[in-house]
């Protein structure tokens, strides 16, 4: 199986990076980062009102993780874990940049391409009405669903989501998923 | 029945619900991974609390952050206050927030658009 993550990580990297990790996203590790991204917010974000953006989308970002990275045998050989995922967190010039990256089965590829593209493609005031709609009549599991928490981040954020699918060589089953979501 | 008290920890918030005030606070960040297992028990407190036919309820709530799963555990919560509500017997929620937390006042303004049990939104208090 080939897929080059650290040329990833790379290509998201700016001269600013808060928050940079690659490996396994358990519940302990989540515990641990959030403090100490709220500990560099104090020193390196201004506004509160970004702040909480910041800090609450990244929360749904590395939970996205915690829920749907899949376990994917092959990639115990490479990575000593079947469970990888990916997120950083940087600053550039347009504002704070979350990208994470996760590696899926293809099946899943149709759903979230036509949820995002759906989504980019409505005014704030549909996505606020399908936010509330979801919410109301949707059944969530444990580990979410409906793809609330994209619709979430469309609306705090105001801006488009942009994902992109990478081939995995020597596996057409899997694709790496990469998601990015711009906080300005 | 019995009044639930939980204490605050990094992802989940202070939680006190007391049948004998008929008072439920909720305060803190409600950011767990698993919303349904911590939200359960109070759900089924709450269905239990409404066997008693409490005349009057008062729910105050302040977050600083919820996570998208905690918003429907909410949800779930003040839909069961509502059915109270619609049994005539008076329910009030206040939902606090920040002077210049636009997102935390949209929230309360959502709860206020799917429900009919009438919400207060606070600025700038705590409780």
């Amino acid at each position: 199986m080939e897929f080059d993550i650290a040329n990833w990580v790379n290509e998201k990297k700016t001269d600013n990076v808060l928050l940079e990790h690659v490996g396994d996203f358990t519940s302990d590790y989540i515990d641990s980062v959030l403090p100490s991204i709220e500990a560099q917010f104090d020193d390196k974000i201004a506004s509160d009102n970004i702040r909480k953006k910041v800090f609450h989308i990244f929360v749904e970002c590395i939970q996205n993780l915690f829920h749907h990275i899949e376990p994917i045998s092959c990639l115990t050989s490479v990575f000593g874990s079947d469970r990888i995922g990916a997120i950083l967190l940087v600053k550039d010039e347009a504002g704070y940049r979350i990208s994470t990256g996760n590696f899926i089965k293809k099946e899943k590829e149709k759903f979230l391409q036509n949820k995002i593209d759906q989504l980019n493609t409505l005014s704030a005031d549909e996505i606020k009405r399908l936010y509330r709609e979801t919410i109301n009549n949707s059944t969530f599991s444990a580990k979410g669903g409906a793809g609330i928490g994209m619709i979430d981040m469309a609306r705090k954020t105001g801006n488009k989501l942009h994902y992109q699918f990478y081939p995995v060589k020597g596996n057409a089953d899997i694709l790496f998923y990469s998601f990015d979501v711009l906080i300005n | 029945m019995e009044k639930i008290t939980i204490e605050e920890s990094s992802k989940t918030p202070f939680i006190s619900m007391d049948p004998d005030k008929g008072l439920i606070e909720i305060k803190g960040r409600s950011i767990p991974e698993n919303s349904l297992e911590f939200y359960k028990p109070l759900v089924e407190w709450l269905s239990e609390y409404s066997d008693t036919e409490p005349k009057t309820t008062q729910v105050k709530i302040k977050l600083e952050y919820f996570n998208t799963s905690s918003s429907k555990c909410i949800l779930d919560i003040f839909k069961r206050l509502e059915v109270m509500y619609r049994k005539g017997w008076t329910v009030e929620i206040f939902w606090y927030y920040d002077e210049d937390d636009e997102d935390m006042y949209e929230s309360g303004e959502d709860y206020q658009s799917i429900l009919t049990c009438p919400i207060s939104l606070v600025e700038n208090k705590t409780f």
